[in-house]
């Protein structure tokens, strides 16, 4: 079957030449009506499309629910984007007649990948450059570019059965059109090179749309877009690499080389701002040698493979690394396009633009795709408001916003959800972010984020419950109390009501199975953090009593003496330090309770010595020791001749984390060296090991201070004096002290 | 009589090749005084298939330039305007290679060359004089000893500098009159002007790793065109380089000897891990040989062992030959070059093509240092 005069008009989509002679085509010769190869269910936003509120960069959206997501998008040079206007101009309605997103061959099971209006068969640069090098540098009249087009689309057809389904729907579209009495001679028919001969031959077999099968509901959304994203450099396969380059070729009407005289007079602008010698006159030597290579490759005008040559040859004069990024920022350029407020937009999509439309909030929430950093003071109620619709957004998994500490990226480890970065907080990481009373995000728009949005619109009316249902949904799947803390504190401050309680109740319920300490110390200090900077939703009762039910249990474990590897000593230490700390903000019985178990600790002979060090240098950094009581307990240890290793390991836990806060304090520092001068030669010897291993993290300096303590008389009251290491030994300490003790001071040689 | 020369330049080596493509470049187009069309310089340098002229025979263009493309056109370009033309790039890399072959089919001469070092003074850029006749008919014609700078301005040829940035700013600054105004004065013949012919330019080299050495003044930069010349980041094209290359130094030093393609493969497989090319990374600090590792480092490597294999072996490279000859270049180093080789030990055992040279290598650096 085939109809005669069919009018088959062959694009390659963003191609400002078949764009320009498109639309002249339309408007000079006006068809019945025009059918673009673009999904057929889409074809209710042609009116949003080109509707005056709506400018490109803008794209289709579409998605099957729980698949990937696709766009089709449209700039001001795609050939269907001005077939379009024109047509709305001259009142000719415009269909799309492609297969529709929901429909798929047989044999495919997912939703098809974004496809370009003509998919190119072969590497994709091989094409780009051969239809830039012919159609977009060089200028052609209406018949050399539809024959040179058509001749292209056939070389480079690829006949797979997705393709032969596509123009079969195609071609059944336009038998329908038809049918229903239209002149075929009066159909324009806009596809892809590749798919136009066929479609004007009759070449189709309708049998493929017996194959054709319903993959699901889907739905589709009218969005803004940008060249940064429409850019294949950046990732979309059928886009076009320098999208601004193409945009200065379209207003430029074809003139190629003022288009990139005009690239390269930005460029040289640009690297002049940023600190390169590219005057005017290197400019020109620029465009020069871009004409020339242009010329060498056969090419009517320079293309941005030239203008970059040509930058990175004459303007940058080989430092291009630095430069190249601009430069192609350049090219592709950063244009952000918006849709007509009138267009279908799913219900969380409305309330995500009407949000941050408000003229109030918009300069705390700007709407680009080029990552910008706000940083929000939580005393604010304008900052408050905006933090928690971040983290409504961040809990409802939407792409949108990052928060710069490491709480939403802990809260996404946890769920799995759509994490751009970084895995599960450190502790340290997860007690400064909630000390802290601003917060700061970086903001991305991206397509990725409407996908999300409309998806979450189908099981709720709003971010708020979205964000809710979600959070239910982690809950479900926390497994550590630290985890769960975090979640708490993130529901807290996106102040979802319905959450908090369930969030703690669960906090509760996983305390009395945790004994990890520094899981405990974290969430206990999350809990005390959330109540100060939180959006105060839960009863801060409720969170600090929490907290001290956490500090209880805490110091009922370090009762029970644990076991604790030495990989984890360090985090145990940094625990116990925070639990310290915590102790005067949590109710007084659980801080007493604490206290208790410290001193304990440190004293305790049956508990792992490096841990009891560590107890004791807690409790000395917060005063439940005295230096004096900590030196006794070191004696006692080192006297000790049968557990001198055991000794060992307590010095070097107290030493690792209150040496400078023992060598500053002169009660510690002379018991410490009366400690080593009334000690036996013997007994010293024997002992040696143990102050080796208990100095081995002491620095340098620290050495020769403790050296020179020891050689030193006693200090007055403040800080002990310092008799200087130049000068030889004092002569009696030289007899006092025996020959091992003399000649560690003397080289300061502990190993 | 045969030719015993060690090197003979391009224009002489591919005599036929750039006589075949004058025959067919016919009225291409041309910038002034250039023998072939940029086009056929192109096909010169990067090779093309075989020019068949006009009387039946067949000349094969050989592939010279194994890198992009692009980089050879933006250098063609850039020798057909004003500009003077710099190829930068680290050792090793075929820049001078890439100059001598641009100049040979541009101007049908690659010998108008400063060599660049701490040792050139103006004169070398400039004139000189034969003192005997200065002395004796005082500032003549005859007297006076062109540069090859000033020698390719007069006869509108293509002047090479290479190692620029070696040489010192009294001579870089030399060369900016020269390149900006087209024209050299000679105060002692009554301040005559010799002005350059059309088709005179420059191709300079400079070393990135020399970069600091003379640092460029802006005034010089700016009468360059620079286009960077990379590593060649392609293990299979760097094969290609390597057996060509050692091949061409072979006939030249009439060095007879068999190179089997497992020995090129593992050679340059084995530096490709080395140079973080390919393979994970590896384990522990050691990451990097302490020398550079260079194409032209792997060429003279090879052929190291080709030497080894001919005149002490059964003139079939061995892999032993190769390993010893690396083995000497690291003997400074075999230390820390024992240590890179074990932190790449996961991924030597995935190259079963290279482990008998990743072996004998380090039963040789083992000997060197003890182990």
């Amino acid at each position: 079957m085939r109809f005669p005069g069919l009018r088959v008009f062959p694009v390659r989509h963003h191609s400002p030449a078949a764009a320009r002679h498109l639309a002249r085509v339309i408007r000079e010769d006006p068809p019945a009506v025009v059918l673009i190869e673009g999904p057929a269910d889409a074809s209710r936003f042609i009116p949003d499309l080109v509707d005056a509120g709506t400018r490109p960069p803008v794209a289709l959206l579409y998605f099957l629910r729980g698949h990937a997501f696709s766009t089709l998008p449209f700039a001001e040079f795609s050939p269907e984007y001005q077939a379009m206007r024109a047509a709305a101009e001259r009142d000719v309605p415009v269909r799309f007649c492609d297969m529709p997103y929901r429909l798929a061959p047989a044999g495919v099971d997912e939703a098809p990948p974004p496809r370009a209006l003509d998919d190119a068969p072969v590497g994709r640069d091989d094409l780009d450059r051969l239809w830039e090098a012919e159609f977009e540098l060089k200028r052609r009249d209406l018949a050399s570019y539809v024959d040179t087009a058509l001749e292209l689309g056939k070389r480079f057809r690829s006949d797979t059965p997705a393709v032969r389904a596509r123009e079969a729907y195609m071609y059944q579209t336009i038998a329908n059109e038809v049918a229903a009495g239209t002149d075929p001679a009066k159909i324009l028919i806009v596809c892809g090179a590749a798919h136009a001969a066929p479609l004007a031959a009759g070449d189709v077999d309708l049998r493929a749309l017996d194959d054709l099968r319903p993959l699901g509901e889907a739905e589709i959304y009218l969005v803004a877009y940008s060249f940064a994203r429409f850019s294949s450099v950046l990732g979309y396969g059928a886009g076009t690499a320098y999208p601004h380059f193409y945009q200065s070729l379209w207003e430029s009407a074809g003139a190629a080389d003022d288009a990139a005289c005009r690239m390269l007079t930005e460029i040289g602008r640009d690297l002049t701002a940023s600190g390169y010698l590219a005057s005017v006159a290197d400019t020109i030597d620029a465009l020069e040698l871009a004409r020339r290579l242009a010329q060498l490759r056969g090419k009517a005008a320079p293309g941005p493979e030239e203008i970059v040559q040509a930058v990175e040859s004459c303007l940058t004069r080989g430092h291009f690394g630095k430069a190249a990024a601009a430069v192609r920022r350049r090219l592709v350029g950063e244009k952000l396009g918006c849709v007509t407020a009138g267009t279908h937009r799913s219900p969380l999509a409305r309330e995500f633009y009407d949000f941050i439309a408000d003229p109030r909030r918009s300069p705390l929430l700007p709407l680009t795709d080029v990552p910008a950093d706000r940083t929000y003071d939580l005393h604010r109620e304008l900052h408050r408001e905006v933090s928690r619709f971040l983290h409504r957004l961040a809990i409802a998994g939407v792409p949108f916003a990052d928060a710069a500490d490491e709480l939403v990226g802990t809260m996404r480890a946890i769920g799995g959800g759509p994490a751009r970065k970084r895995g599960p907080a450190t502790l340290p990481a997860l007690a400064r972010s909630t000390r802290t009373a601003s917060e700061t995000w970086r903001l991305e728009w991206c397509s990725a984020m409407d996908a999300v949005l409309a998806d979450a619109s189908a099981t709720a009316h709003t971010i708020e419950e979205a964000a809710s249902r979600r959070a239910e949904a982690l809950l479900a799947q926390v497994k550590g109390i630290e985890e769960c803390v975090a979640l708490y504190v993130e529901v807290d401050r996106a102040a979802l009501a319905r959450n908090v309680l369930p969030c703690l109740t669960r906090v509760e319920q996983l305390s009395r199975t945790t004994d990890d300490l520094p899981s405990l110390a974290a969430a206990a200090a999350d809990l005390v953090a959330s109540v100060r900077y939180g959006a105060g939703l839960c009863v801060p009762e409720r969170a600090l009593a929490l907290a001290a039910l956490l500090v209880r249990r805490a110091a009922a474990i370090l009762e029970e003496r644990p076991l604790v590897p030495d990989e984890n000593l360090g985090f145990v230490a940094l625990a116990l330090d925070q639990l310290a700390e915590l102790r005067g903000q949590v109710e007084p019985l659980a801080g007493l309770a604490l206290e208790r178990a410290l001193r304990g600790a440190a004293r305790d002979s049956g508990m792992q010595p490096s841990l009891a060090g560590a107890a004791c240098a807690v409790a000395f950094r917060h005063r439940l020791l005295r230096p004096a009581a900590i030196v006794a307990e070191v004696r006692d240890r080192v006297m000790n001749l049968d557990a001198l290793m055991d000794a060992a390991d307590y010095l070097e836990a107290l030493l690792a984390n209150a040496r400078e806060a023992l060598l500053a304090s002169a009660e510690a520092t002379d018991a410490l060296r009366d400690l080593v001068l009334h000690l036996s030669e013997e007994r010293f010897l024997a002992v040696l090991p143990a102050l080796r291993k208990g100095f081995g993290h002491a620095s340098a300096g620290e050495i020769k201070y403790f050296m020179a303590l020891l050689r030193g008389p006693a200090s007055r009251r403040g800080k002990p004096v310092y008799s200087g290491m130049t000068r030889a030994l004092n002569a009696s300490i030289e007899r006092a002290v025996w020959p091992g003790l003399g000649r560690w001071v003397r080289h300061g040689d502990l190993g | 009589m045969k030719d015993t020369r060690l090197h003979r330049p391009a224009e002489e080596r591919h005599r036929d090749e750039l006589d075949a493509l004058a025959a067919i470049d016919g009225g291409a187009p041309r910038p002034p005084g250039w023998a072939l069309s940029p086009r056929r310089v192109l096909d010169f340098v990067i090779g093309r298939d075989p020019v068949v002229l006009p009387d039946g025979r067949t000349v094969p263009i050989s592939v010279k330039f194994q890198g992009s493309w692009d980089i050879v056109e933006a250098a063609i370009a850039t020798l057909a305007s004003d500009r003077a033309l710099l190829l930068v790039g680290p050792p090793g890399t075929a820049k001078s290679m890439l100059s001598e072959w641009l100049s040979a089919a541009i101007c049908g001469t690659s010998r108008l060359i400063v060599q660049g070092s701490a040792g050139v003074t103006e004169d070398h850029v400039r004139y000189s004089w034969n003192y005997a006749l200065l002395l004796k008919d005082g500032p003549t014609e005859a007297a006076l000893k062109a540069s090859p700078i000033l020698q390719a301005m007069r006869e509108g040829r293509i002047a090479r500098l290479e190692e620029m940035t070696r040489c010192v700013s009294e001579v870089q600054d030399a060369l900016i009159s020269l390149l900006s105004e087209k024209e050299l004065a000679i105060p002692e013949m009554d301040n005559r002007v010799v002005a350059a012919e059309r088709g005179f330019n420059v191709i300079a080299t400079a070393n990135t790793a020399d970069k600091g050495v003379h640092e460029m003044s802006s005034a010089l930069k700016r009468r360059f065109n620079f286009v960077s010349v990379p590593p060649v980041d392609d293990v299979k094209t760097e094969i290609q380089i390597v057996k060509r290359r050692t091949d061409e130094l072979m006939e030249d030093h009439c060095v007879e000897a068999t190179v089997p393609d497992g020995a090129v493969d593992a050679l340059v497989q084995m530096y490709a891990v080395l140079r973080g090319a390919r393979g994970a990374a590896p384990a522990g600090n050691a990451r990097r040989l302490p020398v550079e590792i260079s194409s032209a480092q792997l060429i003279s490597t090879l052929f190291d062992g080709c030497l080894r294999a001919a005149y002490f072996g059964s003139r079939t490279v061995a892999i032993g030959d190769i390993a010893r000859s690396i083995a000497s270049s690291l003997s400074d180093n075999a230390v820390a070059a024992h240590e890179v080789l074990d932190a790449h030990e996961a991924t030597w055992r995935r190259m079963p093509e290279v482990q008998g040279l990743v072996t004998q290598l380090r039963s040789l650096l083992g000997g060197a240092t003890g182990r």
